[in-house]
């Protein structure tokens, strides 16, 4: 092969050419892509960025030092914020320049196997990031994490706002990072949050005085509209008495499989508020077992619940998580706790009827129904996934038909393992 | 140069070790990490599986085994053999013996003592926080000095060659050990010493991203690329015995390389907030580098070209075309990768660490593994022990490493979709647990592989068969050793 611009090419490749040609083609390469940008691009701080406190430094350090940016991005990428709620709850803005203003290196990160972290602050409670790192399967039944109970061993010294050198664990000083992030902007859910943690353990009677105290101007107002948001939807959905959801076994099965997926960290797997993650907690997980808090919390609260949460405990927003449909299905099926909805087959009958709250009741806009079963054509054999006709033991007909029974019944264990947590009803075809 | 001039060069280095010393130092000590690093990987990929068997001990955890996988095979083992091989093939282009034998070796056992220091660093946590550029600030200061060492024995052999012409792999080695230390000291920010056990090599802000990325690629682009395709430059017509197809497309894939490689690390930042214009240069340099890669393949292929069957004949050849055959994987899927559609999917998934995997594994290992094959029986004028064993490993490599490739790629984009249509990314995890086995079964077979060379060799050094004339094959580049 000939290129003729190349002419006599054997005797251009020499020394020479060959080390300083690769050094000048190199270094213009690197003075366009590494100089210009460097010396052309210096974003300003954005709205919601600030430099981090000493204790929140030390946590990056552990961040960094064992690899948590390997799994955890921190980059609320444009195709993220299209779908609400995709990464953690309310980043509703994607990552701007500005954001890294003050960190050194960003942390971007290649690889998402855990959820993104660029806005996560504020979202959870110190409380569950501490159950979380003990063991992640605490909070989060699906994590593959691994654990890092050993944090809490591990003691780092950092200065206070009073310039005092302290000392605590680096569990703390990992939480107080992770908190940080999201800037201003968690800085206001973060408030809201451990004001209403007070609020909650009945350490203060109102939460406005602690808003008010906060010394930054935005994350002020920012926390105390945020505040008052959360007041008015909870107040709100407290009054909606109906699960709009058509109430059938099906729709208690798939409650029972959410709960298990979901909940039973805290709530435990019989629904007490006794999950290996309740001794972080404070205040305690809810206990679905007392027939008061079904009579008496509306469907609405526990839908909004949910949804967002409960700021100043470690009920986080599952909006990002479960659909409308498979939250209402969790409704039900935590309406049939106590009457053994979590240690049996869920039925529809078990369903323990809203009554009304007592505050909702004195309001004449918004009369309690007076019963959550919206009506009559529940048949206990509609669904075949939560009651699966039960298997006489022996099927009739030609031997194919007796090994797709068989094969039906081994796969409906493995369902039936998952919802009903016990396999003795199993019949072996 | 004349003979009485290289005579006094030898002279002067002392009486020294032997011919082949560091050679030797170089390839044992890249497989024993290569078998360390591996094993790690395993480990590491096993918590994907089971993420509580790393117990409550912080070794253990992932995060702190990753990086010991990434920098054991990037720094011990791809960059140790690659260098070691580099000492084999540039002293046979220049038609003399390595500048010196004593520096090489002095720079392998100063190679392992800044590895076995990596992995004690990493082990307990000291890292930069950045990519492929986690070792602390002293040891980075320590892979310079290696590096310009054995770049400093590989220019001065070059320098006092007696063979006039220079082959297109030396081209390519001296541009890697011109690229490296450069890319090394620039991409690490080696300037910003801070606290240099922690805080450190790192500029602020979201500029540093755009830095840590060109140094990232760059280290594929600018040293193992180089470096490989040098190898397969100098094995590929040796083994085939037939001359490099064409000079001219061989010149083309050098200076393309040489200008557009060191542009595409910002493929990576694609979906962050960095300036579009060098996000489209990026994916322009990314597309790109279909040039090289393509003429570098073409060029290899047309040397095959009525050699076909002698790839039956040499498990050595075998090794080096199937590398071929990942590099064209590598090549098109890197330049596709790099388009803001395509990347949009797979950005954050595990494609993009089954794409590096085709890379680092499929191609340069692959190529080394064979390399070594060829070059330690050569240096220890034995037969290698077993040619089947040679086989199993072979077989065994690149079938764990492609069930490896597509599990995690398959992986990638289940994540990928479900991501965009709005599944959370820990709702997704259970269901993406059989990819994670099968990465893991594939994972252990390369481990397995790797053990297998291992004992080859040591049985090649042991028990294999004395040669002292080597075959003609051999001697064709091999005349002296």
């Amino acid at each position: 092969m000939k290129i003729p611009l190349l002419g006599r090419p054997r005797m251009v490749m020499n020394f020479v050419t060959v080390g300083v040609g690769a050094f000048i083609v190199f270094v213009t390469a690197i003075s366009i892509v590494v100089a210009l940008p460097l010396a052309s691009f210096e974003p300003k701080p954005s709205e919601r960025a600030r430099p981090l406190t000493s204790l929140e430094r030390k946590g990056r350090d552990i961040y960094i030092a064992n690899g948590c940016w390997y799994c955890h991005s921190q980059t609320n990428r444009p195709q993220d914020i299209t779908v609400p709620g995709l990464t953690t709850a309310r980043t509703d803005q994607p990552t701007e320049a500005g954001d890294f203003a003050f960190v050194r290196p960003t942390l971007i990160g290649s690889e998402r196997v855990g959820p993104d972290l660029a806005q996560i602050g504020g979202v959870l409670s110190d409380d569950w990031h501490k159950a979380h790192f003990t063991n992640p399967r605490y909070t989060s039944p699906g994590s593959i994490m691994p654990i890092f109970d050993w944090l809490g061993d591990q003691k780092v010294s950092y200065t206070d706002g009073q310039g005092q050198k302290q000392e605590t664990t680096a569990m703390d000083a990992l939480t107080a990072y992770i908190q940080s992030l999201g800037g201003k902007d968690a800085d206001a859910r973060r408030a809201v949050e451990v004001a209403f943690g007070k609020l909650k353990r009945g350490e203060i009677q109102d939460v406005q005085p602690e808003l008010d105290a906060i010394q930054d101007p935005e994350v002020r107002e920012a926390a105390k509209a945020y505040a008052a948001e959360r007041e008015k939807v909870a107040a709100d959905w407290a009054t909606f008495g109906t699960n709009p959801l058509f109430l059938n076994n099906s729709a208690l099965a798939l409650g029972k499989k959410l709960f298990f997926g979901n909940c039973i960290g805290c709530h435990g797997t019989k629904g007490d508020g006794n999950g290996p993650a309740a001794q972080f907690l404070t205040p305690k997980p809810a206990d679905f077992t007392a027939d008061v808090r079904a009579r008496f919390v509306s469907p609405g609260t526990f839908y909004e619940t949910i949804l967002n949460g409960r700021p100043g405990t470690a009920m986080h927003p599952f909006g990002n998580r479960l659909s409308v449909e498979e939250i209402w299905s969790l409704e039900w099926f935590l309406r049939t706790i106590p009457n053994g909805g979590a240690e049996e087959v869920p039925k529809t009958d078990m369903v323990v009827p809203f009554e009304g709250t007592p505050a909702a009741a004195t309001t004449p806009g918004a009369a309690p129904t007076p019963t959550g079963t919206p009506g009559p054509t529940v048949a206990p054999t509609s669904s075949p996934t939560a009651t699966p006709a039960p298997s006489t033991g022996r099927v009739r007909g030609w031997p194919f038909a007796r090994v797709l029974a068989y094969v039906n019944d081994r796969l409906l264990l493995g369902l039936r393992l998952f919802s009903d947590g016990s396999d003795s009803s199993v019949s072996r075809g | 140069m004349s003979q009485i001039a290289v005579a006094r060069a030898r002279a002067l280095a002392g009486p020294g070790p032997a011919p082949g010393s560091a050679i030797k130092v170089f390839l044992y000590s890249a497989v024993f990490w290569l078998l360390v690093a591996d094993f790690v990987g395993l480990l590491a990929s096993l918590q994907f599986i089971n993420p509580q068997w790393s117990g409550n001990i912080s070794y253990l955890t992932f995060g702190r085994l990753r990086p010991i996988h990434v920098n054991g095979v990037l720094f011990g083992w791809i960059s140790m053999a690659q260098v070691g091989t580099a000492f084999y093939i540039i002293p046979r282009l220049c038609g003399n013996r390595l500048w010196s034998e004593s520096l090489g070796v002095w720079t392998g056992w100063l190679w392992n003592v800044v590895i076995v220091l990596s992995v004690v660093t990493l082990l307990g946590g000291y890292s930069q926080g950045r990519e492929y550029a986690e070792l602390v600030w002293p040891l980075d200061v320590g892979v310079m000095v290696l590096l310009l060492l054995s770049g400093l024995n590989v220019f001065m052999t070059v320098a006092r060659r007696r063979e006039k012409k220079l082959y297109v792999s030396t081209w390519y080695v001296m541009g890697a050990f011109i690229w490296m230390p450069i890319l090394y000291f620039v991409g690490n920010a080696m300037w910003e010493v801070g606290n240099f056990w922690q805080r450190s090599g790192a500029i602020g802000g979201i500029n540093d991203a755009t830095l840590s990325w060109f140094y990232g690629h760059g280290v594929l682009g600018m040293w193992f690329t180089p470096m490989g395709v040098a190898l397969a430059y100098y094995f590929i017509p040796t083994l085939a015995r037939t001359p490099l197809y064409s000079h001219a497309l061989s010149m083309l894939g050098f200076w393309t390389i040489a200008f557009m490689y060191p542009m595409v690390g910002h493929h990576h930042l694609l979906q962050t907030p960095t300036p579009a214009w060098i996000k489209t240069l990026a994916t322009l340099g990314s597309v790109g580098m279909l040039i090289p890669f393509l003429t570098v393949l073409t060029n290899l292929w047309m040397t095959m070209r009525g050699n076909w069957q002698k790839i039956y004949e040499s498990v050595v050849l075998k090794f080096f075309i199937t590398g071929t055959v990942f590099y064209l994987i590598t090549a098109v899927q890197g330049s596709f990768q790099a388009m803001q559609g395509f990347n949009r999917l797979i950005h954050y998934t595990q494609w993009i660490v089954g794409h590096a995997h085709v890379a680092l594994f499929g191609t340069y290992s692959i190529w080394l593994m064979g390399a070594i094959y060829y070059i330690v029986p050569v240096m220890l004028k034995r037969r290698l022990w077993s040619q089947s064993l040679a086989e199993v490993h072979f077989w065994m490599a690149t079938g764990g490493f492609v069930l490896m490739m597509l599990s995690l790629q398959v992986a990638g984009l289940i994540q990928g979709a479900a991501w965009l249509q709005g599944t959370p990314v820990e709702n997704l995890l259970p269901q993406l647990k059989p990819y994670f086995i099968v990465r893991s079964i594939g994972g252990a077979m390369m481990v397995t592989s790797g053990f297998i060379m291992a004992f080859n060799l040591y049985k090649t050094a042991t028990a294999g068969e004395r040669e002292e004339a080597p075959t003609r094959a051999r001697a064709a580049l091999a005349p002296e050793y």
